[in-house]
């Protein structure tokens, strides 16, 4: 009789239909990456046999093909893969903070303050790591900026309105670097920055920010429920013994951190923190315990699917972020009439 | 069970409450009775720290309240809040385990979480509703889901902000009902604002009447809703019947 209840007499733990369907669906999601991140590593100009993956991951795949595995293939599929993670599952975050379904994490102006800082970056120097370093650090500045700017009144509704000024103020900034940079050599560098692309990453980049993404992913996770009481409004999340302030604070610096790696990794990707994330409401609801880890996992497949895409598709690769929003666009359209 | 004393606060130069002495009883219920802008809720908000005083203290079972952590706080006092906007479609049972955050220690409800939250569903009648998204379900059902929240945190005091507001008269007899039992069965202590003297006169032991911040008036029901003191309050002349022994006001 008692349909919900996840309890018997002996004490046992019976999980809850919602339960079930969320790990059903967890299964799911790993599936579909470590397929998608088998495809990815096989396609490409350079095509590698599924025995040959096999024999890579043994250990025992020597020449070419082992170097266009390890140095070509496999950091981009795990760039892509997290760096789509990282963005839907702080989309998620942001869209549950500010109670708003239109956020992601670019909202407080990290994006616009990482390309400002990968432009200049160009700019000055050649060296990739310096580009990666100057959008870290100005992605940053830009979220300090933000929080500083709407100190003043200290709602959800100022720090969103702050982090538009700031973000547009780093975006005129950055037309003033395009306005001024050499059109042939160094302006096309910062158009395709900004379009966001994956193929820059190298594997020292793996090497270097894999773990820290994996565990601020699998951290961040955790937050589900909190969010969840958060959602009811700052008054009902103290009367239910939390403090709003410093949780937010918390998830703040945390996803900034997030972000500006990701964004001075892969550049501007646009879309995924927005379209991930309902995708997963539709299938397992609104519970954000469930909606973060998966909203991790299916970003990080849909990302490593576009990216895949976008280098084997057409005749040359095309900037991941303008299929992002091609392919989310329309996708966008049609969640939000089935949505019920 | 709480005591009051000195409580000052206000918004940059408004005072909205002007030095405040109150002392609540253990298992009593407190009507707080005033007009709009009377500093009702002010007082109910600053009861769960959702608001700091300007000044005086406020002891919470003879503790200072700003000794208690948030999370401890919500051990002692819950609170229904007025209007709740219900913008995720959590499903009635969710939201009344989320009543249990205080206690949880992980993202995890144990067992015994769950047993709570679906006898308390079962206590105030809507168990029908705990599959159902809180979205969907009508004004009257919604306020007893935040009530049935409030009880899964197991505190002993509960504070309710207009719990009547908005509803129908069912549905506001059946709230009032819900607040005497938790008195009379549960021993909790409740500090619950009103708009009605009426609603104050059938559920609370005694009666707290403000006015701008100021108290007019604490004790019985009988000696503060006197024709003066509404007349004072409220501006308007009422009259007091009494039939079968249960009295009524209204206006002239």
């Amino acid at each position: 009789m008692e349909k919900h209840s996840s309890t018997q007499n002996s004490g046992d733990y019976i999980k809850t239909p919602k339960e079930k369907r969320f790990l059903s669906v967890l299964v799911l999601a790993i599936a579909i990456n470590i397929i998608f991140a088998v495809i990815s590593i096989c396609v490409g100009r350079f095509s590698i046999s599924l025995q040959n993956i096999f024999l890579f991951f043994l250990g025992r795949l020597k020449g070419v093909e082992q170097s266009v595995i390890l140095d070509v293939r496999l950091p981009r599929v795990i760039g892509a893969l997290l760096i789509g993670a990282t963005l839907s599952q702080t989309g998620a975050i942001y869209q549950g903070i500010f109670n708003n379904p239109l956020v992601s994490s670019y909202i407080l102006g990290v994006s616009s303050g990482a390309g400002f800082g990968a432009a200049l970056g160009i700019l000055i120097s050649s060296n990739m790591a310096v580009v990666e370093a100057l959008a870290f650090a100005f992605g940053i500045l830009a979220v300090l900026l933000t929080l500083s700017a709407s100190r003043i009144k200290n709602d959800s509704i100022t720090l969103v309105l702050a982090g538009f000024v700031i973000g547009s103020l780093f975006q005129s900034f950055t037309s003033f670097l395009k306005y001024v940079a050499d059109p042939f050599s160094k302006l096309p560098q910062i158009v395709f920055w900004l379009m966001g692309s994956l193929t820059q990453i190298s594997l020292k980049d793996v090497y270097i920010f894999a773990p820290i993404l994996l565990l601020f992913l699998i951290v961040v996770s955790f937050f589900g429920w909190k969010l969840n009481i958060l959602s009811f409004g700052d008054e009902e999340a103290i009367s239910l013994g939390e403090n709003p302030k410093a949780l937010k604070r918390t998830i703040i610096v945390i996803t900034t951190l997030q972000t500006a790696i990701v964004v001075s990794l892969g550049g501007v990707i646009g879309w995924v923190g927005l379209i991930v994330p309902h995708l997963v409401r539709f299938v397992v609801g609104y519970d954000n315990r469930y909606v973060l880890p998966l909203s991790a996992l299916f970003g990080g497949a849909f990302l490593l699917l576009i990216d895949t895409i976008s280098r084997t598709v057409f005749p040359s690769e095309i900037p991941i972020g303008i299929l992002t929003a091609i392919v989310g666009a329309p996708f966008f359209i049609v969640l939000i009439r089935k949505k019920p | 069970m709480i005591k009051i004393s000195g409580l000052k606060f206000g918004y940059f130069d408004t005072e909205v409450l002007k030095g405040l002495d109150i002392e609540v009883r253990e298992g009593e219920i407190l009507a707080l009775l005033g007009p709009n802008g009377s500093g009702k809720t002010t007082l109910l908000k600053l009861l769960s720290k959702i608001l700091e005083p300007r000044g005086g203290t406020i002891l919470i079972m003879g503790k200072d309240i700003k000794q208690y952590s948030y999370n401890e706080l919500a051990k002692t006092v819950s609170m229904v809040p007025q209007i709740h906007r219900a913008t995720q479609p959590y499903t009635v049972f969710d939201v009344v385990l989320m009543g249990r955050n205080p206690q949880m220690g992980s993202m995890f409800p144990k067992e015994s979480d769950i047993k709570i939250a679906l006898s308390i569903l079962e206590e105030l009648g809507i168990a029908y509703l705990k599959d159902r998204p809180y979205t969907d379900i009508s004004g009257g059902e919604l306020r007893l889901v935040l009530i049935a929240r409030a009880l899964a945190q197991e505190s002993k005091i509960m504070l309710f902000d207009e719990p009547t507001a908005f509803l129908d008269f069912k549905n506001a007899s059946l709230v009032l009902q819900k607040i005497s039992e938790l008195k009379e069965k549960k021993g909790k202590t409740i500090v619950v604002t009103l708009h009605d003297p009426n609603e104050a006169l059938q559920v609370s032991d005694r009666i707290l009447l403000m006015k701008k911040g100021e108290i007019v008036a604490i004790g019985t029901p009988d000696n503060v809703l006197s024709q003066e003191n509404l007349k004072y309050v409220y501006g308007i002349d009422v009259e007091k019947v009494s039939v079968n022994g249960k009295t009524f006001i209204y206006a002239k």
